[in-house]
This record gives C-alpha cells, sequence and structure tokens, in this order.
C-alpha cells in the first residue's frame, strides 16, 4: 500500500501531542475565562523557551534548571499582561463602535507586537539553539527517538498530572473549575474571583512557557516559536471544546495523530510537506463550520455558540 | 531622496486603499475579517503571474479583482454565520493556508523563491529614473476611485443596511434584511478592494514572495483602520498615512542617530503600544464616524434652507 | 377573514415544554390581544410567528401562505413586522435613518442599481423620505428627525418601533408589551396611535400585553394563554368574566 512506518509515526504523533497538550491547556482556560480567543499566548511560549536559554546560555545550568524557569517566566508575563492590560479592558464598556471582544483582541495582538519583537530586539531575529549535549538515541522496532523525546513527553505527562491533581484535589483549583464553569455563581458563592484569575493566567502562562521550552529543546528557537505553535493550539482548543482541560489533552494527541499521518499522507501523494499547517488549520476551520464547541462541551458552551 | 518619498507615499496609497476596504467590512459591518492579507496576496499573486505571462496592466487589474472578490466570496460561504471570535480565527487560519498555498505550489508561484521580473506599465516610454514620478499619481488615482466608491457604498441605503447590521442584527433581520447576503457583499467589496491594492503593490515591487503576506500585515492595516477612526473613510487614509510616516521616519533615523534599539523592532513595538493605548482610551480612532452624507440628507439640509 | 392561523404550535426547550398545541387565530384589521401570566408561552409563541423560534411541530400561516419556521427577515417580507419589549433603535442613526432603513425593496440597498439605475434610487429614496416624514408627523416625533436615536428617552424609542414598523409597510404588526414601563399618559398615547395606524393604513394588530385595562379598553378579540395553551378566547369583556381566566389571575389555579 503506502510507505509508512507504523512505531515512529506513533512515537511522533505522541511527541507532537504532548507538545501541544500543554500549548493548549493555558489558551483554553484563558479563554474560557476571559472569553475571548488571546493571541499573545504566542509569545508566553517564546518567552519560556527563551528564559530556559536564557538560564543555560548565561547561568550554564542545564535543562532541569531552564525548565523551572520557563515556567515560572512565562507565568509572571501572563499576569503582568492581565494586570496591565487585560484587567483594565474588562472594565472599559462596549463603546459603540468596538465591542469587548475586539479590543481584548486587538490589545492581545499589541502586546504580541511588545513582546515578540522585544525577545528579537534582544536575543537577535536568527535561530538560536541550546547549549546541551547532544541526546542519546534510542530504537526501538522501527522508531527513532532520542532521549530528549522521552524527557518531553513524560516531562509533558507530568505537569499535566500535577494540574489534574491541582485542579481537582486543592481548594484553589476547585474554585478554579467552578468559575469557569459558572462565573456569576462563582461570585455570588464568596469565591476570590481575584485569586482564581490571577492563578488562571499564571498556570496558563507558566504552562505555555514550559511548552514554549519542550519545543525549544525539540527544534529551535525563534522570536516566532509561538506564533508558529498558536494557531495549532487554538486548533487544539476548538476541538477539545473552549475551557475544558480535559478535552485540550486528548485533543492535541488527536491532532499530534492526524498531523502526522497528514504528512505522510502528503508524501505518498507526492505533495509539498510545506502543507503540514494547514493540516490543522482544516481541523480548526471544519469544526469551527460542523461542532463549534468542541467534541467535549457542556450544554452551557452550545447555547453559547 | 525624492524616490524615498514617492516610494512611502505608494506605499501609503496602496495601504490606504486596504484600510478602506477593512473599514467597510469592519468598520461599518462589524465584519472582524483577520485575514485581509489573503486577499491582498490572491490580488498580488495574481497580478504578477498574468504580467509575467504578457497581459497588460489593465487585464491584470481586472483578474486580481475578480479572483480576490472570487476568494472573499468563497470564504464568506462558511464562515459569516459564525460568532465574532470564531470568526476572527478562521480569517487568520484562511491567510496562513494562503500562505501556504503560495509557498507550497511551487510549479504556479515559484514557492519561497517568489516572483521576480514584473514589467511595470510603460516602463519603454518612461525613463527608470522618473518613474515613480509617474506611478505615484496611478496610485493616487486608484485611492482616489476607492475613496469615492467606498463614500458612495457608505452613504447609500445598502450602507445604512450595513450599519443596521453592525448596531442590530436582530432588528434589522426583523426588519426584512437578509444579514448574509449583506455581509457576503460587505466582504466582496472589501476583498476586491484589496485586490486593487495587490495588484498596484505586486507592479510596484517589481517581485513578490509568501515571506510579504504574513499575519503581521493584517494587523498593521487594522492599526491603520483604529489610528484613522472607525467607520471613517477619510480617516482610514489618514492612519495609513500616519503608520506609513512613522514607519518611515524610523527608518531615516536608523541612518542619523545611534539608537540603542534596532529601529524595526522599535517600529513594531511603539505600534503595540498605540494599538493597546487606543484599545484603552479612544477605541473609536482619531476622527470619529462620519456623519451620513446620504440621499436623505440632503434632502434635509435643503429642506431646512427652504424653511427659512 | 382569517388573516394569521396558528395550528397546533408545540416547542420544548430541553424537558421544558413551552408551547403545548397552541390554536389561535388573528382577523384581519383587528386590534387582537395576546394575554396570560408569565411563563404562559405568549412570548415563545410570539418568537415563532415571528420566526426566532423554530417550532417542533404545528404550522403557521398568513394569507394561506404557510410561513412556519422561516427565517425572520423572510417572515418580514411577508408583511409581517414586530416591535421589541426593549425597543431596539440603531443608536448610531439618526432617527430619520432608522425610519428609513424600515422600507421594503429598497432599490438602493442592490449595489447594481446604486451603480446603473442611479436616478431611479434617488427618486425611490426622495419618495421614502416623504413617507418617513410623514409617518414621524404621525408620531409626534418630527422634531427628533436627524437627533442620533441613541439619545432618545424611553418613550420616544417606543414610538420610533412603531414609526420602523409603520414605514416597513406591514399587512399585520405583532407588538411586544408596548407599554411595559411606560407611564399611564404615554401608554394611552401609544394606543391612541395604534389606533390611528389601524384606521389611518388598515393594518391588523396582534399585541402580547399584560395590562389587562389596557386590553378591555382596546382589543377587540383577546386569546389567554396558561402553560403553553390558549385557554379562552374572543370578546374581552366575556372573557375576563370566564372562570378559568379569572383562576389563572386570581392566582386560584395550581
Amino acid at each position: 500500500m503506502v510507505l509508512v512506518n507504523l512505531p515512529q509515526l506513533f512515537v511522533d504523533s505522541i511527541l507532537t501531542g504532548s507538545v501541544l497538550a500543554l500549548g493548549a491547556i493555558g489558551l483554553t482556560l484563558v479563554y474560557r475565562v476571559m472569553k475571548f480567543p488571546n493571541f499573545v499566548h504566542a509569545e508566553f511560549l517564546t518567552f519560556g523557551a527563551y528564559s530556559a536559554y536564557a538560564v543555560n546560555q548565561y547561568l550554564g545550568l542545564g535543562l532541569f534548571a531552564g525548565s523551572i524557569s520557563s515556567f515560572v517566566a512565562s507565568g509572571m508575563l501572563a499576569v503582568i499582561s492581565y494586570r496591565s492590560v487585560f484587567s483594565k479592558l474588562e472594565n472599559v464598556s462596549s463603546s459603540g463602535t468596538t465591542t469587548k471582544l475586539t479590543s481584548m483582541l486587538i490589545a492581545s495582538i499589541g502586546l504580541g507586537f511588545i513582546f515578540r519583537h522585544s525577545i528579537q530586539e534582544i536575543w537577535g531575529a536568527n535561530v538560536l539553539y541550546f547549549n546541551i549535549e547532544a541526546p542519546a538515541i534510542y530504537e526501538y522496532f522501527t522508531a527513532r527517538f532520542t532521549s530528549f523525546d522521552l524527557i518531553i513527553i513524560l516531562s509533558s505527562i507530568l505537569l499535566v498530572l500535577l494540574l489534574h491533581v491541582f485542579l481537582t484535589y486543592t481548594n484553589l483549583g476547585k474554585s478554579i473549575r467552578a468559575t469557569s464553569d459558572n462565573p456569576n455563581l462563582s461570585l455570588i458563592s464568596g469565591i476570590d474571583t481575584d485569586r482564581v484569575i490571577y492563578t488562571v493566567w499564571f498556570l496558563s502562562g507558566g504552562t505555555e512557557g514550559f511548552a514554549g521550552f519542550l519545543r525549544g529543546v525539540d527544534t529551535r528557537l525563534s522570536p516566532w516559536l509561538g506564533w508558529n505553535v498558536l494557531l495549532i493550539a487554538f486548533a487544539v482548543v476548538i476541538l477539545g471544546g473552549i475551557g475544558s482541560f480535559y478535552g485540550a489533552i486528548i485533543a492535541a494527541y488527536i491532532i499530534g495523530f492526524v498531523e502526522n499521518i497528514g504528512v505522510v499522507a502528503l508524501i505518498n501523494l507526492d505533495l509539498p510537506t510545506s502543507y503540514r499547517p494547514a493540516i490543522a488549520f482544516s481541523i480548526l476551520i471544519l469544526m469551527l463550520i460542523f461542532r463549534p464547541q468542541g467534541l467535549f462541551s457542556t450544554a452551557s458552551d452550545r447555547k453559547g455558540g | 531622496m525624492i524616490n524615498f518619498i514617492l516610494d512611502a507615499l505608494i506605499y501609503a496609497g496602496v495601504f490606504g486603499i486596504l484600510a478602506i476596504s477593512l473599514n467597510i467590512e469592519a468598520g461599518f459591518t462589524r465584519l472582524m475579517n483577520y485575514g485581509k492579507v489573503a486577499f491582498f496576496g490572491v490580488g498580488a499573486y495574481t497580478s504578477a503571474l498574468l504580467a509575467l505571462s504578457g497581459y497588460n496592466f489593465l487585464v491584470t487589474l481586472v483578474a486580481a479583482i475578480f479572483m480576490s472578490a472570487l476568494a472573499g466570496f468563497l470564504i464568506s460561504l462558511p464562515t459569516l454565520r459564525l460568532r465574532e471570535d470564531y470568526f476572527a480565527i478562521v480569517t487568520v487560519s484562511a491567510g496562513e493556508i494562503l500562505r501556504l498555498f503560495f509557498i507550497s505550489e511551487a510549479w504556479l508561484t515559484n514557492g519561497t523563491r517568489g516572483l521576480p521580473g514584473i514589467p511595470r506599465p510603460l516602463a519603454d516610454i518612461i525613463p527608470t529614473e522618473n518613474y515613480l514620478l509617474f506611478y505615484t499619481p496611478v496610485v493616487f488615482v486608484f485611492l482616489f476611485a476607492c475613496y469615492l466608491i467606498a463614500t458612495q457604498i457608505v452613504n447609500s441605503p445598502f450602507g445604512r443596511v450595513l450599519k443596521s447590521i453592525r448596531e442590530d442584527e436582530v432588528a434589522s433581520k426583523s426588519l426584512g434584511k437578509d444579514i448574509f447576503k449583506f455581509k457576503t457583499k460587505s466582504l466582496i467589496i472589501g476583498s476586491s478592494m484589496a485586490g486593487i491594492a495587490g495588484h498596484l503593490f505586486s507592479y510596484h515591487l517589481r517581485f513578490i514572495s509568501p515571506d510579504m503576506f504574513f499575519p503581521v500585515l493584517t494587523f498593521t492595516i487594522w492599526t491603520m483602520m483604529i489610528i484613522g477612526g472607525i467607520a471613517n473613510i477619510k480617516g482610514s487614509i489618514l492612519g495609513a498615512l500616519i503608520v506609513q510616516t512613522f514607519e518611515r521616519g524610523m527608518s531615516i533615523v536608523k541612518d542619523y542617530v545611534n539608537l540603542p534599539i534596532d529601529p524595526l523592532n522599535f517600529r513594531i513595538i511603539v505600534i503595540g503600544f498605540i494599538l493597546i493605548l487606543f484599545m484603552m482610551y479612544r477605541p473609536e480612532g482619531i476622527i470619529p464616524e462620519e456623519k451620513t452624507k446620504s440621499i436623505s440628507t440632503r434632502l434635509e439640509e435643503n429642506g431646512t434652507a427652504e424653511d427659512k | 377573514m382569517e388573516q394569521l392561523k396558528i395550528n397546533n404550535i408545540r416547542k420544548s426547550f430541553g424537558g421544558i415544554v413551552a408551547l403545548d398545541g397552541v390554536d389561535f387565530s388573528v382577523k384581519r384589521k383587528s386590534i387582537t390581544g395576546l394575554v396570560g401570566p408569565n411563563g404562559s408561552g405568549k412570548t415563545t409563541l410570539f418568537n415563532s410567528i415571528t420566526g426566532f423560534i423554530p417550532v417542533d411541530e404545528g404550522s403557521i400561516k398568513f394569507n394561506d401562505i404557510d410561513i412556519t419556521n422561516l427565517s425572520p427577515d423572510k417572515i418580514a417580507n411577508h408583511g409581517i413586522i414586530r416591535s421589541f419589549q426593549i425597543p431596539k433603535p440603531f443608536s448610531k442613526m439618526t432617527v430619520l435613518e432608522n425610519v428609513l432603513l424600515s422600507a421594503r425593496d429598497q432599490l438602493g440597498e442592490n449595489i447594481l442599481p446604486l451603480l446603473f439605475r442611479k436616478k431611479e434610487v434617488i427618486k425611490q429614496e426622495t419618495e421614502n423620505h416623504e413617507r418617513a416624514k410623514e409617518i414621524l408627523e404621525l408620531l409626534d416625533l418630527s422634531h427628533l428627525t436627524n437627533e442620533y436615536s441613541a439619545g432618545l428617552s424611553g418613550g420616544q424609542k417606543k414610538l420610533l418601533e412603531l414609526a420602523r414598523i409603520l414605514m416597513a409597510d406591514p399587512d399585520i404588526i405583532l407588538l411586544d408589551e408596548p407599554i411595559a414601563g411606560v407611564n399611564p399618559t404615554l401608554a394611552n398615547k401609544i394606543f391612541e396611535k395604534i389606533i390611528d395606524m389601524r384606521d389611518k393604513y388598515d393594518k391588523t394588530f396582534l399585541i402580547v400585553e399584560h395590562n389587562i385595562d389596557i386590553v378591555r379598553d382596546y382589543c377587540e378579540y383577546i386569546g389567554v394563554m396558561n402553560r403553553g395553551k390558549i385557554i379562552a378566547d374572543g370578546d374581552p369583556s366575556k372573557v375576563f368574566e370566564d372562570e378559568k381566566v379569572l383562576n389563572i389571575y386570581l392566582g386560584l389555579e395550581d
């Protein structure tokens, strides 16, 4: 039939999915709480990667330190973004010309310009690589992968588990889920929504930062790192259902598989592989047209469409 | 030096047309088109490809308008019923898919290498050193034409319906207006104009490639529209002029002053700040929405004159 | 002659039955009222007729044409124009523009005529302009002709709703609680205008209303709804003596 290396396909898909999952979790939570697609999340990814790079380059520290710094740095960047821009826009009433959604969306694009080009200013527009030893290479059946790939997959799963535990078993986590499901009710029930919102932004930013770091390890660093992932992350968010933590994870792996299968299909059909991102975009567009609430919707999502 | 200014004016003209086209869609109909760059690209590539095949300036113009209008129509079919944020995400993605198309279909578009050598109209008659002196007015004629068309549309009964859709779709529907049809037409008009801009652009640069059509361009056009004024056609031209002046100003400054910051980055960072500040403090833009100058307005004005 | 015929309309939202087999009709040139307690389904029925809520079963016929589940704009173009309980003026347009918009079959709303039949467009617009001014005169809004509708008072916005409806030249006018939240003087004024419109322009009215006195004074025929059904209909004075109706309003029914 067709040229395909199934075990390799499997590994590649899990790898793609792992990074996408982290990229989408933060995006979907903030989208649900703030009710707009936040384009500056691209820069949370990028900044995470570059923070880890800085730690690696200037402090000579290894990947572990890099991973922590990516999470913290982007988490803080996210909180600063909310504090200085988005919280202010929440209170600006919808003027006749622009809706609140539009003004926040455009502000997020403006903020993205500022962050992206500041990063470019500091580190240059050229591609950078982490200064680390070459990874060990493994071969299992016909699949080839590196120790980095393993680390990426495992650390993604670990972070997802940590977040799951946080959201399910801690009070703050439960408050976050409650606010996400029903903001007005939770306000009345005495949940400190400010604390919830700041935590959501911090965790989202942090998760994105970590995702960016992983992506940088897997590929390379550039000021456009986040942007290149962002639209695909939106595809994951929409597929999984806006605001759904578990939906985002499952959708990420689905798209991971579909993308990699798609690449195999492109190769076999003699089509250019530069179309790869178009695979996720097409899923995104189809979902928005036929099932905008995503695979795992709740009743309120369906009405909000 | 003079060519530098003329080049800037040409850019201002081309982007002025784009800003006007976006204003019709977003400013008057509330269609949040974040994929504007796609229609610009379709116009540019259509003109370039046909020009390279030997067709003249006017034929390629018609083709560019047709292809961008077609692109606008095709995009509108599945997407216009989506709510605002979904429409935004879809239009950005559609723009990216188109850019990937330009990169990937190298047999047609020459992929990332781009299309060089686009012939200038009347290049054999007009000497090279004076060419921009000729082309700048050409661009401005088109800008003026688009300005006239846009103003006519906006002040017409058709424009009135667009505004009603912007204010309150439900009320507009209840009065018998087919919202979907009007939105589609608005998008097609906007896309056609973007096609004109693309056409003028490719002949000016004489070379186009896919990396001229990143989403950043769409957002730059949004900046121009927002600065100049939402729902104000004159304002769109003003916005384009302001942004272009700023960008050129920055590159001049770079030559004379040793800035600590690379002006290319500084430019975009400033635009980022401008967008945020406008959204916070003046979302309607510098010049507020124009008062309608429709037939009825004129009748009213004449009526009051008669009363006196 | 029955202009609007509603037959066995059923509508549920999830598990909740909003319309449980509604049969009702509206006679031509009548002023018909639709009353009932909150939650009786009046609003749902109203929105079903005007195309904003699709029904699960049943039919709605207008002048013997089936208009069930058509989109709102198509229904409007059949000559059925509605108002909104909370008025929806187009804020960034003047009062005059609001009214001009409402005219149907405007040539100038299409692109090609704008380019190629300019004279006809101008002629039609001028005619519409005259008609608009007449209507604003009728509703005492002339002094506000060039004001942006955002700046109108609540009562003036309600009158603007009526002006828009008239301009749309409907066969039947559906009013959703036209005097809700309005002071008694203005309320009477609005209903006087309604009578004017009926007499001068031959319009049919279907009015959803809470205020029993107004309904008794101005409606020739009413239907009473409860729990998604019409439980009584006919002449207001007779209907309001009906035991079933009294029970609902006195809260005796369970």
